[in-house]
């Protein structure tokens, strides 16, 4: 079955001065028809970065990205080949077939136009995503219309009193509240894939539970696809799925997000698992991966990990390691088998 | 909302209350006697009929009656008679705004809109040949001082290519045509419609947009078209050496915000909703970039009638700088007084209307 976005060996490479700096090295990814599927990793793995490129939205002059394949079905079934579309062609798709929120909802809106406006403005300029569904033609939308359409998304994402908030400034809201901002806005359309980009880092822990929910429940109505991208396996556990675990650009282990979390085949993977802290360890310190991850300039011969892997061997730190599939529907980015390593 | 613009009521009532109250004493510490514009022609040693001038206006009370009698007068437009010119500093000082408004007015419109120009389409190619030029330019601009731009522009255009007059708003012997009443009636109607504009398309652009275009258009009707053009012609000079200097400083003002902005995250969130690019440049990138602006501008308005000492000095331009400089030059302290009276009001008054203003175009500045 054709997935919604199908990404293969996507590489993205930013210019800085006269050198190039590889952001991420070969990923594939894909999401399925509904599927909820998330992208786990440290700051600076590329996570961000591969979610921006899905979208066209690195900045055009200096980031460079290459990818064997890189497809997204649309509502209508047909398969847009994003690599060769062009920025016209991008301007339908976004909000419409493929949407993004982003992870910190203060800075991500206009802070002077009202966030009425700026909702409107997905329905005036996606005027055939909301008008073409009952079979008539596409027609441009007045600026009354378009507000009608507004409050009723609004509602739609739990905001209450939409008609005093639609008259706000983003500043006279709370985190929470604009954060559904962004998401009545990126849901618009009813696109076929929301990409989250950490939607709940910014937000104090009753209010992620919310707006996890609210991300669930649209997805529930609507039938999205999500991909959700995360440093929270907390989150990773709530929504997703399927999980890809990234590291320095590459993604190092794949599969089920109860497989993974459970049964971890990567190093890395199991690293990260070990530093989330338990209700009710007693331990003098929080667990941690030793150093920093490395800068993209500077990763490490061999295996990316090698440098901070408490099972690092000769190999490792010679050549990287493939995608191997020890277990059938996973896949690890590691020398060894996860018995091999856990008996160490 | 109304406590924001209460607040910078009375902060301003305050501020200009405490600068009358400077401006009437520091000529009485400044001179051994402040009663001297009075002696007109009365020679030094007519002790008996100096005494009676000061008694006649009131010198020899105390000071605070003298205050009192101060503050009355300003409140009568009553800045007593020019020591120079011999005529009330009231009407002097009203007949030379037009000439500064002539070079300050035309020279800042120019400039904001070239600067506006040149600073977007710089700001959208950073780091490319267009952005290396305006800042390699613009080091050299700021760093040549105004005066010396002015000498040497006066040595290229008028000297060794003679094209254009370097003294002077118009030629010798000339004196400009002015009718009042077609004046009045064309602002008058050009106010009106500002205000039936606003009023019925509840934008209060209008305001700011037809209501100067209506002064402009105004002056052209008032005034007959070879005084203008003479006008312009002695004006070529001292207008472009003010616009040079300040259109490269708004152009790199307005690219620096727009390069500022253009990285901000809620560009990033209009072009995920799939914005056409314009419409992110004008409505999201250029309304967050030109808020500096328009601090900017606010500002400088007041200057607008000061004019510039240093340009009116050079060109013998008959503006207000100028005259601030003749009345400092000459002891005339009631027009010098008059003179930094009205710079303050009108500092005072256009900092509040922007700050007044800003608001429409931010919203954020309420919470400060």
């Amino acid at each position: 079955m054709q997935p919604v976005l199908d990404i293969h060996g996507l590489k993205v490479l930013f210019r800085v001065g006269n050198t190039y700096i590889r952001a991420v090295e070969g990923v594939d990814i894909t999401v399925g028809e509904g599927e909820s599927v998330a992208i786990v990793g440290e700051s600076g793995c590329g996570k961000s970065v591969t979610g921006l490129a899905c979208m066209k939205l690195l900045a055009q002059q200096n980031a460079v990205y290459t990818a064997k394949k890189m497809t997204l079905q649309t509502k209508d079934g047909h398969v847009h080949d994003l690599l060769s579309e062009s920025e016209n062609g991008m301007l339908a798709l976004r909000a419409e077939q493929i949407a993004m929120i982003f992870q910190d909802p203060s800075t991500f809106l206009n802070p002077v136009m009202t966030v009425g406006e700026q909702m409107d403005e997905v329905f005036l300029y996606h005027p055939g995503a909301v008008t073409q569904e009952d079979g008539k033609a596409a027609h441009k939308l007045s600026r009354d219309e378009a507000k009608r359409l507004s409050l009723e998304q609004f509602r739609r994402v739990g905001i209450p009193d939409p008609e005093m908030r639609y008259k706000q400034f983003p500043h006279e809201l709370s985190g929470g509240l604009k954060q559904r901002i962004l998401i009545a806005m990126a849901t618009a359309c009813k696109p076929r894939l929301l990409i989250a980009d950490e939607p709940t880092t910014a937000l104090d822990v009753t209010i992620q539970a919310q707006i996890l929910d609210l991300i669930t429940t649209l997805r529930r109505e609507s039938g999205m696809s999500l991909l959700m991208i995360t440093h929270d396996l907390g989150v990773v556990r709530a929504v997703a799925e399927r999980c890809y675990v990234m590291y320095c650009g590459k993604i190092v282990e794949h599969g089920y997000v109860r497989d993974i979390l459970e049964h971890p085949l990567h190093p890395y993977t199991k690293a990260l698992i070990d530093t989330v802290p338990g209700l009710d360890d007693r331990v003098e310190r929080f667990v941690q991966i030793p150093h920093n991850v490395p800068h993209p300039s500077q990763k490490p011969s061999g295996c990316f990990f090698s440098n901070r892997c408490a099972f690092c061997t000769g190999i490792c730190q010679s050549a990287m390691p493939p995608l191997r599939e020890p277990v059938p529907g996973r896949q690890t980015r590691c020398w060894f088998d996860k018995e091999e390593l856990w008996e160490k | 909302m109304k406590r924001y613009y209460a607040q910078k009521l009375i902060s301003a009532v305050f501020v200009l209350f405490i600068i009358i109250t400077l401006n009437f004493f520091l000529p009485r510490m400044m001179f051994d006697d402040p009663a001297q514009p009075y002696y007109a022609g009365v020679p030094e040693d007519a002790y008996a009929l100096r005494q009676e001038i000061r008694e006649a206006n009131g010198f020899n009370d105390p000071l605070i009656v003298q205050y009192g009698a101060y503050l009355g007068r300003l409140f009568t437009l009553n800045f007593g008679t020019s020591y120079i010119y011999k005529e009330p500093v009231f009407q002097v000082m009203f007949s030379r705004i037009p000439w500064s408004l002539v070079i300050t007015l035309t020279s800042m419109v120019v400039s904001v809109i070239v600067g506006i120009l040149i600073g977007a389409y710089v700001g959208k190619r950073r780091e490319m040949t267009a952005d290396k030029v305006l800042l390699g330019f613009s080091t050299v601009t700021t760093a040549i001082p105004s005066f010396w731009l002015a000498l040497v522009s006066i040595m290229l255009l008028a000297f060794i290519i003679p094209i254009f007059p370097y003294r002077g708003a118009m030629t010798p012997g000339y004196t400009l045509g002015f009718h009042t009443i077609p004046f009045l009636v064309v602002f008058l109607l050009f106010i009106a419609a500002a205000i039936a504009l606003r009023i019925i398309l509840r934008k209060s652009i209008f305001l700011f947009t037809v209501i100067p275009a209506g002064l402009l258009v105004a002056l052209l009707v008032a005034v007959p078209p070879a005084d203008v053009l003479d006008v312009l012609y002695h004006a070529a000079l001292p207008l472009i050496v003010v616009i040079f200097g300040s259109c490269i400083s708004y152009s790199l003002l307005v690219r620096n915000s727009m390069i500022a902005v253009t990285s901000e995250d809620y560009i990033l969130t209009a072009r995920a909703k799939g914005l056409p690019p314009r419409v992110v440049l004008y409505k999201h990138t250029f309304r967050n970039a030109l808020l500096p602006l328009i601090t900017n501008v606010g500002m400088s308005l007041s200057g607008l009638i000061g004019g510039s000492v240093l340009i009116e000095k050079i060109f013998s331009w008959p503006g207000m700088g100028q005259l601030l400089l003749e009345a400092t030059n000459n002891g005339d302290y009631l027009l010098s007084q008059a003179i930094l009276l009205l710079f303050a009001i009108l500092t005072i008054t256009f900092n509040l209307i922007t700050d007044l203003v800003y608001h429409k175009f931010d919203p954020r500045v309420t919470r400060a």
